[in-house]
């Protein structure tokens, strides 16, 4: 993802995530580039967490209702996407959308067990990380 | 708005190990509660606690919060239930959790009945269940058969709302329970006294965690809810915080896979049409869940078995050559370790696992990383030994360290140290590894069956 900032229309960007724009930067610009947005742009929340030693929960809460029909609109947050991003079959997401708490939910099975031999992460903690930089066209 | 019938709850906090403060319990207390609650545990550390038998303390800290709470409601005359005592509800964390009871019942001059409800299953038991056909398997679970059933650590069951409700009901002022559903710890007295199951049971999964319901946790505290035939309405008794209808219901998220079904014991909690109104900027009510109860009664098992002995070194890497081609000198160093293994100690690679955590490239995340690409100018190296016998791990651990250190890449001739250990000595004996080895249901015609309860004047 390349870096931009004093992009005609003046707003600003970096992608190492330190500015955020106050209105939404993603749009096509005079050049017909596209500028890219990340998804904890749109965020208040994104977390990881065990529910229960066998299954691995991840939420992600929107800002207000404007970040979360951008990113619903994009259509870049799915169980697709999800099944890529970790390599995991689709049969094995189960994804909610919670339209009232502005917030997209979605649970797997753990690689390994929490504490098993070749655990990574006991409380599931840190599994969210890919998903935050996901970039949102 | 509340029906006639209404119960007050209060939790004291998320865990019986983090505090809280004394005068939000006393606030709530004095608010007319008829009960504290508290949940003393969680697998959320992993299977350690339960395979060990160790608590998790601090003692000192544990100690003080519970003497909090029993003092608090001793002098209010109303009970306290305690859940998955020692955080992992074995026999031995509830003798622990109940000695901590009774020293504070001794140096306090105080006098109740208490109830303890063992929630440990012997493996005899369970194998019995497991043949006749009473034990179910979840998505996912481990493989269990009589087998590994019998070389296990220690095996629990999760007590539903009914054993606590015995305990209530023979008196006890303080009960203090084996490994627990939370929720059960909250539902049990409201049930008792004719509250609507989806309401109490609804109420009991929002208090399960103390003040984590609440929109700006400060710190853990306490969390009272006022439940009635229709609803409940929830409030911290802290005023610093506030519970808004977003908070109430986002907590529905928080460690469950489901956010709309609660699978307990006697049957399922929905929450989708549930409705969380603000009552004022701190107190929300929630009415409109359901309960369906289930043709079965089951209660979950959790069970741990030992799997060998740890032993780690630490150790960065910043040769640039090095991190170029680390997959290949990872594969060539455990082929001169495998080797090296089974000259000096006899010993095959199926005898141990060796693994190699890379920190830096896929340490965190593991199977589930997706950067494929190696892209920092330093490795942190985790390298890890899990054997069958704790001096075997000790003894295969200078053995790989050594070996590492010195690996020889093409590109520099002569002797290299491509390791850098921060400690001396280079390696950290950890202990025994646990595992969990059940996620599994129990079929029970008697819901108190498997949970004996002991009473005792102190």
């Amino acid at each position: 993802m390349r870096s931009v900032s004093d992009v005609p229309g003046g707003f600003i960007i970096r992608c190492n995530g330190v500015l955020w724009p106050p209105s939404f930067p993603s749009r096509v610009l005079a050049q017909g580039e596209l500028v890219v947005t990340e998804l904890w742009q749109y965020t208040k929340l994104i977390r990881s967490k065990n529910a229960g030693p066998f299954e691995l929960t991840f939420d992600i809460m929107f800002k207000d209702c404007e970040s979360f029909e951008r990113v619903r609109k994009s259509g870049r947050l799915s169980a697709e996407t999800i099944s890529r991003l970790y390599g995991i079959p689709l049969d094995n997401i189960r994804l909610f959308v919670l339209e009232d708490l502005l917030t997209v939910k979605f649970s797997i099975p753990r690689a390994a067990f929490s504490g098993d031999v070749d655990d990574t992460d006991v409380y599931g903690g840190q599994f969210h990380g890919p998903l935050t930089t996901l970039t949102i066209e | 708005m509340a029906g006639s019938n209404h119960i007050k709850a209060v939790a004291a906090t998320g865990n019986l190990s983090t505090g809280f403060l004394e005068e939000s319990l006393r606030r709530a207390v004095s608010s007319g509660a008829d009960f504290i609650g508290c949940d003393a545990g969680s697998t959320d550390s992993g299977p350690y606690y339960l395979g060990s038998g160790e608590a998790r303390g601090p003692r000192e800290g544990v100690k003080r919060n519970t003497g909090r709470i029993l003092r608090e409601a001793l002098a209010a005359g109303i009970p306290t239930i305690i859940g998955t005592a020692g955080n992992a509800g074995g026999r031995p964390h509830l003798n622990w959790l109940l000695e901590i009871v009774r020293e504070l019942a001794r140096e306090n001059n105080w006098h109740f009945k208490l109830a303890s409800i063992d929630s440990e299953i012997n493996k005899e038991t369970l194998i019995g269940a497991l043949r006749s056909g009473e034990i179910t398997a979840l998505d996912p679970a481990p493989r269990l058969d009589e087998n590994t059933i019998r070389s296990a650590e220690r095996f629990v069951a999760m007590i539903g709302v009914e054993p606590f409700q015995r305990a209530l009901q023979a008196g006890a002022q303080v009960v203090v329970a084996g490994r627990s559903s939370d929720v059960a710890i909250y539902a049990a007295l409201p049930l008792l006294r004719g509250i609507p199951p989806a309401v109490a049971l609804h109420a009991g999964k929002i208090l399960e965690c103390g003040a984590a319901s609440v929109a700006q946790r400060l710190y853990p505290d306490c969390l009272m809810a006022d439940l009635d035939d229709q609803g409940f309405t929830v409030e911290p008794p802290n005023a610093a915080m506030q519970c808004t209808p977003q908070s109430v219901a986002a907590h529905a998220l928080y460690e469950n896979a489901d956010p709309f079904r609660l699978v307990e014991s006697g049957g399922v909690l929905d929450t989708s049409t549930a409705q969380y109104k603000a009552l004022s900027d701190r107190a929300v009510r929630v009415t409109g869940s359901r309960y369906v109860p289930s043709a079965l009664y089951t209660v979950r098992l959790e069970g741990a078995s030992l799997v060998g002995y740890r032993s780690i070194v630490v150790a960065g890497i910043r040769d640039p050559l090095v991190i170029r081609q680390l997959d290949s000198f990872l594969s060539g160093l455990r082929t001169v370790v495998e080797r090296k293994l089974r000259d000096s100690l006899s010993l095959e690679p199926e005898q141990y696992t060796l693994n190699w955590r890379v920190y830096g490239r896929d340490g965190t995340l593991g199977k589930l990383e997706p950067e494929a690409s190696l892209s920092c100018h330093e490795i942190g190296l985790v390298i890890d030994v899990v054997a069958p016998t704790a001096s075997l791990a000790a003894g295969i651990i200078p053995i790989v360290a050594h070996t590492g250190l010195h690996h020889p890449i093409p590109e520099h001739q002569g002797l290299i140290s491509n390791l850098a250990f921060p400690f001396s000595p280079p390696g950290i004996n950890v202990g025994p590894v646990y595992r969990f080895c059940a996620n599994h249901v129990w079929k029970l015609k008697d819901p108190c069956a498997p949970f004996p309860m002991s009473l005792e004047d102190l």
